[in-house]
This record gives C-alpha cells, structure tokens and sequence, in this order.
C-alpha cells in the first residue's frame, strides 16, 4: 500500500511548514472549504471511519451529533495524551509530521463548527510540546490558523494543553475535566461530550491517527477511501509493534492486515529465531493472544471476535523465555497505580491485585492465589465506572487462560524475582 | 402535562420524568436501592458501585442505578442473587482497607457502611494483604478526620463545593492512595459548617465537640429551632441523660457553624443561676421573692412619682413569640405604657414588614436570576447564601452580584457589580435597566434580569434612604420578583409580629382608640391612650430626666456599644433579665436569671414568617426561669391578671389577638397580603448616627459572630482564634 499517513515522515525537516507545503499539506483546505460543513461530515461518515483511539466509535456519527447541536460555541479536542502501555503511534506523527494533524484539525473544526481547538498532549513527550507549539506557530503565520483562513471566512484557533501524567486523561471525559483544570476522573454520560463536553458546550474528542486521517480522506473522497482495509473499518492503520521482533516501529497497513503479516512480513519475524508466545495486539488493557491467533486480521471486529480489542493498535510480541507471570504483575502494577481512585472495584481491586502479584513475585505465592486473582477480576468485571478498571483485569485474565502453566511452574518453584 | 415514561421497577410500574435515574423511579415505585455515594442534596457522582442493578435486555450486566437515566418501558431488577454476590464484593473491597473501628467510632450505630455490611451479610474476607492505614489529622478546629475510614464517596468533597461554594475539601493522589484532603494538607479554613461531616457515610469526618460523648442509638432526639439568625434552620437536640451533646440539622438540609456548634453556649460557665440585687453598689444573690420584691417596689415608686411613662421596655430577638407578647403585655397593661421597643429594629432594611416580605427560602433557586443586593448575604443569613449557591450549582440559574469586596459568590456570579455601596451600583444599573446604556458590567446585569421572567432579589441588612428608594425603582423594573431581606437578629420577626412597638400592637394593629378599646377590652386592662417612645427615644429620655426605669429583657445594649453605659447608669432603676451576667446585666439594679434556649418551649417565626415550635432539651439550669414565667410571676406581683400554665395558652391568646396567627400551623407561613401595613410605602426600621452605629462583631467573621450567645460558644470561639493565628 502507499503510504498516506506516514507519507512524509521520511522527509527531512518534515515536521517544518515550507517542507510540509511542498509535499501537500495544507492542500486540501481549500477543498474541504468548498463543501458545506455538513458535506465534509457526510464524507466522513460514508468512509466509515472509525476513531483510532482504541474505542473505535465511527467518527462521522461523532461529528453529526455534536454539529446538530445548536449553539455557535463549541470545542474540538485533539487526544494526544497516548499513554496506553506499548502504544507510540500518535507520537510519531506528533514528531515527524505535525502539520498533518493541524491541517486535520482545520478542516475537522469547520466540520463540526468549532471554532476553537486544544491539543490535550501527554505530559512525557516534551518535545512534541516544541514540535507542535513550533507548528501552530508556523501555521499561523502562514494564515492556516486564526481568522478568516484562506479569505473563506473560517475561523479556528489552536493551541496545545500539557497534560500532568495521568493515564486516565487520555479517556475522554477525564481529559476534559484535566482540560477544564479540575482533577483528571471521568465524569458521568450522559450528557455525552458530544452535547455537553469542555465547559458544557458540545464538543469533539478525537485521535490523533483519526484526525490525521481526515485531510487525505477529503481529498480522496469517501468511495476511493473506503476500498482501503477492512471493509468494517477503511483506511490505513498505524501498528505500533515492540517486543521481541527483530524490526519494531510503526507500520502503516491497510486495517485488517493479519498478525502474521505484520509480525513475519513486516517485522522481520521474532528476534533470535525464537518460538512466538504471546501478543498483546492493542495496548496493555487488551486481552493477550497466542501464536495460534497468527491469522487474525488487525481490525476492531475481528479481534472481538477472537476474544481480544483492536485498542490503539499497539502490538507487543513475547517469544518463549518470558514469564507471563511476570508479564501480568507489570502490567497490573501500571492500572494499580494509574486507577484514579474514584470507584470502589477498580481503586479497590487492582491495588488487591497488584499485592497478590508482588507477593507472587517474591515467591510467597500459593496455588490457591490463581483462583484469588480470578475472584478478585471476577469481583471488578462489570462494575467499573469507566473502561480503565474493566481493562485491567484483562491482563490476568488471558495470562491465566493461555498461561496458567507458568503461574503453577512459577509458585510451584518458589522462586523470587526482583521487582 | 409533562411528558413521562413508564418504567418497572421489581415489578412495579411508575411513571417518572424522563430525566429521572433508575435510583428516583426506585424510590418513586417504593423500591429501596442501596447507595453510598449518591445523596439528594447532590449531583450524581457513581462511585461507590452498591447501587448497581440489572436491565432487561441490556449488553450490560450491571448498570449503577445512580447515574444512570431511564428510558421508556425499561424494566429493572434491583434484587437478584447476582446482585446481592456483586454488592457483597463491593463491599468486600471497600472494607478491604478498613479499619474496622467501630467499637471507638462515633458513627457507629448509624454507619452507612456498617449497615450495608450487616444487611448483606459479609463473611471472613478473602483479603489477607496489609492493611492501608492514612495518618488522621486532628490538627483543624472542630472537626477531626479519620481518614483511613474513608470510602472515598466523595459526598464531603461535592457538599462544601456544590452546596457550600467554599471547596475546602478535595481528593488528592489517585489510585488506592486518594485521599479526601485540604490543600497541602493544612488545618481546615473555612465556613466550619460541618456539612461534611454531617454527610459522609461512615466515620471518617466527626467532631471534637461530640468526640466519645455517647454511642447513636443511646441519644435522644428533641426537634427545634436554631436561635442565631434569621433562618429559622430546624435543628435536633441530641441528649445523653438529659444533657445535650450534639445539634444537627432537623430537615437534613443545612445548619451553619453557628446552629451546628454553638449551642455549647448554654453549657457556659457564665450562666447565670440565681437572681441577683445590688446591696451597696454590688450585684449579690438573691432569692426570686426578694428580686422580684425589688422590682415591683421600684416600678411602682417611679410609676407613682414620674408616671408610666418615665418607665421603658427593652424587648429581645432571643426570646420566644410568646415571651415578646407578654413582655408587651406586662409593659402596656401592667406598667401602663406603650414605651415598648426593639432595640434590633437598628440592624433591619429599612420597609421591612412593609415594602419588603421575604419569600421562603427553599424557592431561591426556582426564580431565572438571582440579585444578590448584599455580598455579605452568606456570612448574614448562611441559609440564604446556601440557597443561592444552590440556585446557582443546582439549577443553572443566573447571579448578579453587587460585591465590593471578593467571596464565594464572585465565582458563581455571571457578572458582578463591583462597586463600593449598593447605591452606587443601583446608581449606574437603573439607567442600564431604562435605556440599556452604561458600562459593559451593568448592561450585562440589566439584559440577565430584564430577560428572567423571575428574579429573586437579596435586600441588603442595612439600607439608605437612597437605596429603599432606588431598591422600590429596581423592583417595579422586573418580573416576577420575589423579595428577600436580610434578617440577621433571629427573632426579629417574631419579636416585631407580636408588637414589641411603641406605636402598634400584636399583628401591626397601629394603636389609636378602636385598637385600644379592643385590646383594652381582651385584656382586660386600662391601656394609655398615645404611642410610647421608641427605642431611641427611650435612650434619649433618659437623658433629659424624662425616663427613670428600663426593663430590658434579653439584650446587650451596652456589650454591642460601650458609649451607652454611661446613659444606662444615669437610670434611677434598671432591670436586666438574661442568661448571662452581660454588659448591661453588669449595670442593672436587679438581674433575673432567665432560661435558655435549649431549656424552654415556645414559638419563632422566621424571616420566612414560618412559625416554628421550640422544644426543651434540658432541665432550666440552677434557679433559673423561662422568660414567660418571669414575667407573668412580676405581673401577678403587680396586680396583673396572668395565669398561664404553659406557653401554649399564651399562643391560644396570641392567635385569638392576632389575625396573622389565627390559624396558622406550626410550621406554616402567614400571608403578607394578611398584614395590615402589607404594600404600605413605610419603614418600621431605626436610624441612628450614633447609637450602635456599627455592627459589632464578636468574632473576626460576621460568620461566625452572633453577639452575646454565640461569643460564649466555645466550639465558636476556636474558629475565631484559628483566623487571629494567621
Ligand atoms: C483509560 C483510557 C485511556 C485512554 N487513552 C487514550 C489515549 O491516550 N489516546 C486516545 O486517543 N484515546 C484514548 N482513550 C479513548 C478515548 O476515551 C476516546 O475514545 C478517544 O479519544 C476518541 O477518539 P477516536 O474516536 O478518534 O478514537 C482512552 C480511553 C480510556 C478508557
Ligand atoms: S474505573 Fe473507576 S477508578 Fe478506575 S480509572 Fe475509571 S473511574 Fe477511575
Ligand atoms: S465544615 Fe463546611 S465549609 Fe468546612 S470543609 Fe466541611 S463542608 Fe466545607
Ligand atoms: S470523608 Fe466521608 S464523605 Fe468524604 S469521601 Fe470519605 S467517606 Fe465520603
Ligand atoms: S443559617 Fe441561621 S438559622 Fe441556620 S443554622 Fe445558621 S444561624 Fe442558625
Ligand atoms: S450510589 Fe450509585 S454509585 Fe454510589
């Protein structure tokens, strides 16, 4: 496939205006400009696309709810908190090809009617903040942002917000609350942000990688747009694979493309010729697959199917030496110390979690702590106020289920690792 | 009529705004849902996870009750097998950490938690990890927190921000290491209401004052009044053999610092238990015989020497309505004068009970904006500023606010108006009313308040006579306006409806000749013809030489101004009955111990005009009496006609004198249109440059400051010594 979004990454100097113009960006605001924002929201809507933030929500009926609303003040949000374990895909772009996402932006305001944007970006990626604030710059000096945009009367005004180091402020509502300076916890929905989100007005929380989709499925047009990948959710895909292939980084694949694929093909395979263990195919609150999910395609429905979440598209690859024991207390210990706090069975029961897995690890565990940890995910499974505390049983969940071979090895050996 | 939708619930089908959650069709049905986290008073919040329940056909298993709105035809189970497994489990997790103190706990009893953990029957706990523990913080006036007993419903955090404005407390830290904190973990600084502690669950918020003073289920409850403003908030009396050791809020809705904390006043030690006389320029005990002897000897020498007139009657704000009437009585048909008066009449807007009639309070938040006349409204009448944030935080209505200085309000506000005086402010918004014309600040004030089809407008304490009339303009400018004055002195009401006037009897019945034959003929009584000297007036006979003799009951004029001693001691006789030896009792000839608050029965009527019944908690300490019996035992001595066995019988008089009180309930409200000076352009207020001229202030927070009673609180007086620290 041809690359789109990662088309000038590759650039020299790309994320600098004069050599993002000259390889297209910014090209297709006039384009969008000559549609009615309800056109732009139509196109969205007809490409199918569907948010890259992990959720998958299709965009367009995003859009389409938020532009019904009436009333003149509204807010687009771009999520660039990216602080799901193993997912690096939005940075890349942050990095290497700002412009993108600010040209998204643009015409993603106009499309919905706002008028006024905020990059809530993660608080670890200090030089994304020079980057982008560099880029806002730029395009404001070249009149893409600010008032009267191309002397088509559109207005829309950017700038980027630091987050302070929370994982929940990448949900959307969280982020929200952290955008608005109040403590970083989710709220309650409805209202949806879509009607009542940043200071109660109707707002628009999307991806970075879905932004930065907008500006070349405008240009191609939905029909075109909607032949790449799966047919459930066209377009490209940023997969951002780590662990333990020999070639990790970020691969832009038409959605859909299978594990295999992008493990062997692409990835030149698992480091050192090992055996495959285990996946975790989109970020560390999805549930772990096994070699014999090589054939799955890399697509919301599809990983559903196979018991597991598209997420972010984070890929991270295990081969035989790893302890999913080990695997499963680091990942625990992450939700256990970026739960919020605000309800009981996710504040409650990945600190219980996380106390299990340490005394696993220091080998005071007993056989009996397998079915304790099943009892405790089975005490936080459907009764978390938001999807942090239901991810983060995940990772104990599928590591027993495929792997409950090494939690009896590893107790059975009262071994001891430090952690 | 407003559209609804059906939803069952168990079973049972109701009708509910489709705005309702599943909890309100619940208890809409009659269902009960166990909650946590969720209170009336406040926004849904969905933490705590117990109020989960099943929807048919829903992917969901579990959907929070709390949170979650309903939809037509949906069909919920709050009691299933598995939802008893699954609050089990939240329960579990939430005692996981607890400390399990109940045996020193003060909320044990009437633990929301402990409950919950009863009712469902928790078995041994599979958790057997190290117990979290958090360092309490008794370091604060007042209230202690316990922290490790925390469930972390967040009620205290979202009642002091959202009902109170004040945000004192928030969460800080994340994950199982949130914590309910103040900023940097200082000692609390703020209104001291107690609200958080009122509504937390459990017992991770309780009070030094009530600290190990007994177990919930062994106190008994007596209903009344809070006696320090206006409000009328209604309280409970908690009683441990027979002393009380904790006031909370009646009606589960507000109590400030004041009604919450100072009622300790009456336990202290500068009560008065006897009678006391002056012998050679002392004040000694006595025994009533020989202080009432004194009294009635007295009156009469100056009454026969001077006439009636030369005698002068103090009323109180303190003391019951039916304490006011037979005050009035004893001066008018005992004494012989209508030299009766309130000394508060100087601290009250001026058209008060004329022009101005408050609205209820509870109706604030109903009326499109609010007017705030007066930034100092929540320090004045704390209810009353509750009810505006409420009105604010709850509903989404719209604040003006006329401000010279920074508060909690100025952050509700959609504009202030920051001028130095309401005159000025009222100066520059009229013409922005009229012509729309002015600064940016006032045009926005006059479009939020000419578009609200209702406006509630807050009327300053104090007013010029500038400010009544451009107030009149201002009002006859809007819609729908409902008028509330600010009515510091608690009683005033009561006290001005029961006629403690010079020129009107019980119910503002102006004395003239019909009056007096009627009042005359009920009582039985020859009353003098000509309005009496009011309060002022009755400051300067003394004077001129032209009045002898005070009997001042319940007040402190000269503890609220030191420049009246010496015009108090220039009395041939002067009678003080109070509960404290106060600046004026220091004065007086003869000091009648009366009773307190908690130790008597009795009506109030609120700045509301909501007649309200007090109710004793306590035996009257030492020798002393209630007000009423004072005085009627003084009138028999006198040879008046006063045979009352209880309070009762005076409110059966009262309400067959008194039209405004002929068939109102207890708890009722009497109706301004009833009122004979009701719409007529006068003012019942007093001016002075001089006398009281400024409002004195016992602590260094209007707040917290409520004169002669609240100044003995000693729970109040922490609060005062934390800010002179600073
Ligand atoms: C705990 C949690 C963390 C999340 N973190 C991110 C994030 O870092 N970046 C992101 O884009 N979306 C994140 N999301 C998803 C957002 O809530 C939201 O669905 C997304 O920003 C919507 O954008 P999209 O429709 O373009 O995907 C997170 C969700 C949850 C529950
Ligand atoms: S599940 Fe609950 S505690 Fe966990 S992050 Fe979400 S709201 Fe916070
Ligand atoms: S006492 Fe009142 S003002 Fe102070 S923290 Fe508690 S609720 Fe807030
Ligand atoms: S202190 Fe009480 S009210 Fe506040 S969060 Fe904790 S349990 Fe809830
Ligand atoms: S607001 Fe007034 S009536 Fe209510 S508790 Fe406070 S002082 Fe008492
Ligand atoms: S009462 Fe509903 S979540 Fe607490």
């Amino acid at each position: 496939m041809e690359k789109m979004l990662l088309k000038r990454v590759d650039i020299p100097n790309s994320a600098d205006i004069d050599v993002a113009m000259k390889n297209g960006a910014y090209s297709t605001l006039a384009t969008a400009f000559g549609m009615r924002p309800v056109d732009v929201v139509n196109e969205v809507k007809r490409a199918n696309l569907r948010g890259r933030g992990g959720a998958g929500f299709p965009t367009g009926l995003k859009w389409e709810l938020c532009s019904r609303v009436p009333g003149s003040l509204k807010y687009l949000l771009c999520n660039a908190d990216e602080g799901e374990p193993g997912t690096f895909k939005d940075r890349f772009i942050l990095l290497q090809d700002p412009h993108l996402l600010i040209e998204g932006m643009i015409i993603s305001g106009f499309a919905i009617g706002a008028e006024r944007g905020y990059i809530y970006l993660r608080y670890e990626y200090p030089t994304a903040l020079v980057v982008l604030e560099k880029a806002i710059e730029q395009a404001y000096a070249k009149g893409y942002l600010g008032k009267n945009i191309l002397g088509k009367g559109v207005n829309f005004d950017l700038s980027v917000h630091r987050g302070a180091g929370a994982y929940i402020c990448g949900e959307e509502t969280a982020l929200i609350e952290s955008l608005e300076g109040k403590r970083g916890q989710p709220r309650i929905r409805p209202p949806f942000p879509a009607s009542q989100g940043a200071w109660r007005k109707p707002t628009v929380i999307n991806n970075v990688e879905t932004l930065s989709n907008i500006p070349y499925l405008i240009a191609m047009g939905a029909d075109a747009y909607a032949k790449i990948g799966a047919e459930t959710a066209p377009g490209p895909k940023l997969y951002g694979v780590s662990g333990m292939v020999n070639k990790p980084g970020v691969y832009e694949l038409p959605m859909g493309t299978t594990l295999r694929d992008i493990i062997y093909t692409h990835c030149g395979g698992v480091r050192g010729g090992k055996k495959l263990k285990a996946i975790i195919p989109g970020g560390a609150s999805t549930p772990i697959l096994t070699e014999q999910h090589l054939d799955v395609t890399m697509d919301f429905n599809s990983l559903v199917a196979a018991g597991s979440m598209l997420g972010s598209g984070a890929v991270m690859v295990m081969d035989e030496t790893v302890n999913m024991v080990n695997v499963a207390y680091v990942l625990v210990r992450f939700f256990a110390h970026e739960s919020c706090g605000k309800c009981t069975p996710c504040r409650e029961g990945t600190s219980w979690l996380y106390q299990v897995y340490k005394r696993l690890m220091h080998g005071e565990g007993k056989l009996d702590d397998i079915d304790l940890l099943l009892y405790i995910c089975d005490t936080v499974k459907g009764k978390c106020f938001c999807p942090l505390g239901e991810g983060a049983i995940q990772p104990v969940l599928s590591s027993i289920k495929h792997f409950r071979g090494d939690y009896e090895q590893w107790i059975k050996s009262g071994k001891s690792a430090h952690v | 009529m407003e559209n609804t939708v059906t939803v069952t619930i168990d079973g049972i089908t109701v009708k509910v705004k489709p705005t309702a959650t599943i909890l309100e069709a619940a208890k809409a049905a009659g269902v009960r849902i166990p909650v946590l986290c969720a209170d009336d008073k406040l926004h849904p919040y969905g933490s705590c996870r117990i109020c989960i329940v099943e929807i048919e056909k829903s992917p969901r298993k579990f959907t929070p009750s709390c949170t979650t709105p309903v939809t037509d035809n949906m069909s919920v189970k709050t009691m299933t097998p598995d939802l008893a497994e699954a609050r089990k489990r939240i329960l579990e997790l939430l005692l996981n950490n607890h400390p399990l103190d109940c045996p020193i706990c003060d909320k044990a009893g009437s633990c929301q938690l402990q409950d919950l953990v009863h009712e469902y029957g928790l078995g041994p706990s599979k958790f057997t990890e190290k117990k979290r523990t958090v360092a309490p913080s008794y370091h604060s006036n007042v209230i202690d927190r316990e922290v490790s007993r925390c469930v972390l419903c967040g009620k205290c955090v979202r009642v002091c921000r959202e009902q109170n404005a004040v945000g004192e407390l928030a969460f800080t830290r994340r994950g199982d290491k949130s914590k309910v904190s103040t900023d940097f973990d200082q000692p609390l600084d703020c209104e001291f209401c107690g609200e958080c502690v009122e509504i937390c669950p459990v017992g991770a918020l309780t009070t030094k004052q009530f600290k190990f003073k007994g177990r919930t289920w062994n106190l008994e409850r007596i209903q009344s009044v809070c006696n320090y403003c206006g409000c009328g908030c209604r309280t409970s009396f908690e009683t441990r053999l027979g002393r009380i050791v904790r006031v909370r809020s009646g009606a589960r809705n507000y109590l400030c610092s004041k009604g919450r904390f100072g009622w300790d006043a009456v336990h202290h030690q500068d009560r008065l238990t006897t009678p006391l006389v002056r012998v050679s320029g002392e004040l000694v005990p006595a025994t009533w015989d020989e202080a009432l002897a004194m009294v009635v000897t007295n009156l009469n020498v100056i009454k026969n020497k001077k006439g009636a007139d030369s005698i002068g009657g103090l009323g109180s704000v303190r003391t019951t309505n039916e304490e006011s009437y037979l005050f009035q009585k004893f001066m008018r048909t005992v004494v012989g004068t209508n030299n009766v008066d309130l000394l508060a009449r100087l601290k009250v807007p001026k058209g008060l009970n004329t022009v101005f009639f408050s609205g209820e309070l509870s109706k604030i938040s109903d009326h499109d904006a609010v007017l705030v006349l007066d930034g100092d409204v929540g320090e004045l009448n704390p209810l009353m500023g509750i009810e505006i944030v409420r009105a604010v935080n709850r509903n989404y209505k719209k604040l003006v606010l006329v401000n010279s200085g920074f508060n909690k309000f100025n952050r509700l506000a959609s504009v202030v108006l920051d001028y130095l005086a309401p005159e000025a402010a009222l100066a520059d918004l009229l013409p922005a009313m009229k012509s729309g014309k002015g600064g940016d600040r006032v045009v926005a004030a006059a479009a939020i308040l000419k578009e609200a089809a209702s406006v509630a407008v807050i009327i300053p304490g104090r007013t010029t006579d500038k400010e009544f009339s451009q107030i009149k303009e201002l009002l006859s400018l809007l819609k729908g306006v409902t008028t509330y004055p600010i009515v510091r002195r608690s009683n005033l009401q009561g006290a001005m409806d029961m006629g403690v006037l010079p020129d009107y009897y019980p119910g503002y019945q102006k004395v003239g000749s019909d009056t007096m034959n009627r009042f005359a003929g009920s009582w039985d009584a020859i009353l003098p013809e000509a309005p009496g000297l009011n309060a002022l007036e009755m400051l300067a006979g003394i004077k001129t030489g032209k009045v002898s003799a005070l009997y001042i009951m319940g007040d402190d004029p000269a503890g609220s101004d030191r420049g009246l001693k010496d015009i108090l001691n220039k009395l041939e006789f002067l009678v003080v009955q109070d509960i404290f030896l106060t600046e004026t009792a220091k004065l007086a000839d003869v000091v009648l111990p009366a009773c307190s608050w908690a130790e008597k029965y009795g009506t109030v009527t609120s700045l509301e005009r909501r007649l309200q019944q007090v109710s004793r908690a306590e035996e009257p300490l030492g020798e002393s009496k209630p007000d009423w019996d004072i005085i009627q035992t003084l009138a028999r001595k006198m040879g008046g006609p006063m045979h009352y066995g209880t309070p009762a019988d005076i409110l059966n008089e009262i309400r067959s004198m008194v039209p405004l009180y002929a068939d109102l309930a207890m708890g009722g409200i009497w109706a301004r249109e009833r009122s004979p000076l009701a719409g007529a352009d006068m003012d019942l207020s007093l001016w002075s440059d001089t006398v009281m001229k400024n409002e004195v202030i016992t602590a260094d927070r209007l707040l917290f400051s409520s004169g002669t009673m609240i100044g003995r609180s000693r729970e109040i007086s922490t609060l005062c010594r934390t800010k002179a620290e600073v």
